[in-house]
């Protein structure tokens, strides 16, 4: 999936190092999307937005992750997560 | 003749070293005049200001009629030819001053100025000889290498033979050549093979004797046999070697522009300046590099790379233009002399392409044409672009249409056969073919893939940025200091990973993938500041992570609210600028909600929300916002009509109650 970066957010949240990693980076970036994409998130740009640094993580520990909280919130949790995004502080690490 | 005593004494009184006038043409001493030389000295320094240094590499000017030399300097100074190119060639002076003349009209005639300034050594010599060369060799030398042919030593046969030999060892016939025989070319050209050594110009600066102790010499010292090696004897580069050891300056080609003396110098200078001494210093001799230093500290430019490509005139020309242009002064710009910027500027204002450093890799008229490629294919127009000749990026799209590439900014770092072989290497280990591959060669590629393979990597993004022995170092700094190996690891450097990771054991703070996102030094400014306003228990990965710029604004607003202390337990507030963190209370205030949760587990949700949502929730409120206003401005102006009629009907009942109680009366 591919994903509009918001450089100006980015840059400005993170600093331009930070961007232009980012930058450099995209495939991981668009195969962890794919993974939220699989699990009906909605607004994967806008989590991209606020967790950058998860969006890193190579995919399989990505999916390692995300699969964590499904396990913990149930059938519902890409709405659970979505309604308060501070729940993926358990896993951005 | 002259006496050495005497010779000295002229030396002393001119501010000339005499060694290094006899060392570089001792016949002065039999055929310089202590009159003349005197007389000439006075002309050349009082009148003319010739700078002692290229006095002393011509000495021959010496012994030369004064009067020759003062009528070809006023001949030279009113023509077309820039002075300080004269000044490094002063020998042209002592040329018979009819000759000079026609020489200079002839070579302005058939070649023009830029010969004139290339090869200024020229004009001392005869038209007639310039002409017997061309006609014999025009069909084989270019323009340029006519002159230098000319300009040599050599007779018209020598230089036959020169071309031949040239010809059948297939060796391009660049001016150099000319410096030795066609008998020396043949043993310099069998002593590079032998030591597969590229045939190239500068190799023949050099004896085949001279080149065998230079091989030696580097294979002693392990230094790369590059060309720049030839411009000294073997003596030269031991001595150099000897003097970078020292200086621990890594020994690579621009040292030898230099001799060890100018080196030791040029070091002196650079440590008083705090100068990097990098490569690109050595271009420029000790006297160069202090006018340069001062002309950047005036115009507050960093002294670094490629400032040294320029004099200081030129520089200050360049300040100029950039000045009156709103050019920000970086590096590249200083490949490029004053005008070629102005025109520059004007090309990319036309095509609305922005005047970033890339643009001044290429000249004005080559930035068009590649614009003009951009445009038929539909690329856009970025920094990277310009790395490329407009023929160069036709071929790259041809390549990434054929593989159906993406075409990004990255794959114009390699050629058209180079990602071609990338391609290839990726399909073969079905590596997506993403933006960093093209930041490696197709073998280096192959031995990242390797590498990840052996440390049970994922072979994605950020690999790419390190060489295969870089991600191995990172793999084992991981290790040793048990940090998983995830994505962010790959960021940076392993020394950089090593900083990063003493850092956060000096300040206790935990070691996950954002930290990496940082280097050691942002870090520390980070830790810095907050340590000194918040407080230690504040330094997370969660808040260290963000730009200096953004903790400095947001965590004051915070602590001002009375909320900072929720940081510490939820820091996505933080991945929201200080305007969207006042909105969003706002907000939340608005519909009367808590900023915290009531049980104190975090922010109001609205806090964490990605920007859509919460944009889309305000559009909601506003809109049943707007309802209940209108429902409500209804039911106020239904009731106050109630009350109006009411009133008025009260009214009324009272009026007629007046006129009954008045026309009682009136009966």
């Amino acid at each position: 999936m591919e994903i509009n970066i918001n450089s100006e957010v980015i840059s400005d949240i993170y600093g331009d190092d930070v961007l232009d990693v980012i930058l450099n980076n995209t495939d991981i970036i668009e195969k962890n999307a794919d993974i939220l994409k699989k699990y009906n998130f909605k607004d994967i740009e806008g989590i991209f937005e606020m967790y950058p640094t998860l969006f890193m993580n190579f995919p399989k520990q990505f999916k390692e992750k995300i699969e964590k909280l499904h396990k913990k919130y149930g059938e519902n949790f890409s709405e659970i997560i979505e309604n308060d995004l501070s729940i993926l502080e358990e896993i951005d690490e | 003749m002259i006496t050495e005593t005497r010779l000295k004494e002229i030396c002393e009184n001119y501010g000339i070293d005499y060694k290094k006038l006899v060392k570089n043409n001792s016949n002065i001493l039999y055929y310089g005049e202590y009159g003349k030389i005197c007389a000439t000295l006075d002309f050349l320094r009082n009148e003319v200001h010739i700078e002692v240094k290229n006095i002393e590499k011509c000495p021959s000017i010496l012994y030369f009629s004064t009067e020759n030399i003062r009528d070809n300097w006023k001949f030279l100074n009113e023509s077309n030819i820039m002075m300080s190119d004269v000044e490094t060639s002063l020998h042209i002076l002592s040329t018979e001053n009819k000759q000079l003349q026609e020489t200079y009209n002839y070579i302005m005639d058939n070649y023009g100025p830029r010969y004139l300034k290339a090869i200024t050594s020229i004009l001392r010599v005869p038209v007639s000889r310039i002409k017997e060369i061309e006609n014999k060799f025009g069909n084989y030398l270019k323009q340029k290498n006519i002159l230098r042919a000319a300009y040599s030593r050599h007779t018209v046969e020598e230089i036959e033979k020169i071309v031949n030999v040239c010809r059948e060892n297939k060796i391009p016939i660049t001016g150099t050549v000319f410096h030795r025989t066609a008998e020396e070319i043949e043993k310099i050209v069998e002593v590079c093979e032998e030591n597969e050594i590229p045939v190239t110009g500068r190799v023949f600066n050099r004896t085949a004797e001279e080149i065998e102790k230079i091989v030696k010499v580097c294979e002693e010292n392990e230094i790369p046999v590059t060309g720049s090696v030839f411009n000294r004897t073997a003596e030269e580069i031991e001595k150099i070697v000897e003097v970078c050891k020292k200086n621990e300056i890594p020994i690579t080609g621009n040292v030898f522009l230099r001799t060890a003396e100018e080196i030791e110098e040029i070091v002196e200078v650079c440590k008083e300046n705090e100068i990097p001494i990098t490569g690109s210093v050595f271009r420029k001799i000790v006297e160069e590099i202090e006018k340069i230093v001062n002309v950047c500290r005036e115009n507050k430019i960093p002294i670094a790379g490629n400032v040294f490509s320029k004099t200081a005139e030129e520089i200050e020309k360049i300040v100029e233009v950039c000045k009156e242009n709103e050019i920000p002064i970086t590096g590249s710009v200083f490949y490029r002399k004053a005008e070629e910027i102005e025109k520059i500027v004007e090309v990319c204002k036309e095509n609305e392409i922005p005047i970033t450093g890339n643009v001044f890799l290429k000249t004005a008229e080559e930035i068009e044409e590649i614009v003009e490629v951009c445009k038929e294919n539909k690329i856009p127009i970025t920094g990277s672009v310009f790395r490329k000749t407009a023929e160069e990026i036709e071929k790259i799209v041809e390549v990434c249409k054929e593989n159906k590439i993406l075409i990004t900014g990255s794959v114009f770092l390699k050629t058209a056969e180079e990602i071609e072989k990338i391609v290839e290497v990726c399909k073969e280990n079905k590596i997506p073919i993403t933006g960093n591959v093209f930041l490696k060669t197709a073998e280096e590629i192959e031995e990242i893939v390797e590498v990840c393979k052996e440390n049970k990597i994922p072979i994605t993004g950020s690999v790419f940025s390190r060489t295969a022995e870089e991600i191995e170092k990172i793999v084992e700094v991981c290790k040793e200091n048990k940090i998983p190996i995830t994505g962010s690891v790959f960021f940076k450097t392993a020394k950089e990973i090593e900083k990063i990771v003493e850092v956060c054991k000096e300040n206790k703070i935990q070691i996950i993938g954002s930290i990496f996102l940082k280097s050691a030094k942002q870090l520390e400014e980070n830790i810095e500041y907050i340590r000194d306003n918040f407080g230690e228990e504040y330094l997370t990965p969660g808040v260290l992570s963000k730009s200096n710029e953004n903790l400095k604004q947001t965590l004051p607003y915070l602590k001002e609210l009375g909320v900072l202390g929720m940081v510490k337990i939820s820091p996505t507030i933080l991945t929201l600028k200080l305007s969207e963190i006042q909105e969003r209370i706002g907000f939340i205030q608005k519909i009367g909600e808590p900023i915290v949760k009531s049980d104190g587990s975090g922010f109001n949700s609205i806090l964490t929300w990605t920007r859509k949502k919460y944009a889309k929730r305000v559009k909601e409120y506003d809109k049943i916002s707007s309802q209940d206003i209108g429902k409500a401005t209804y039911m106020v102006a239904v009731e106050q009509c109630d009350e109006a009629d009411g009133v008025i009907q009260g009214l009324v009942a009272e009026q007629v109650k007046q006129d009954i109680i008045q026309n009682r009366s009136n009966e």
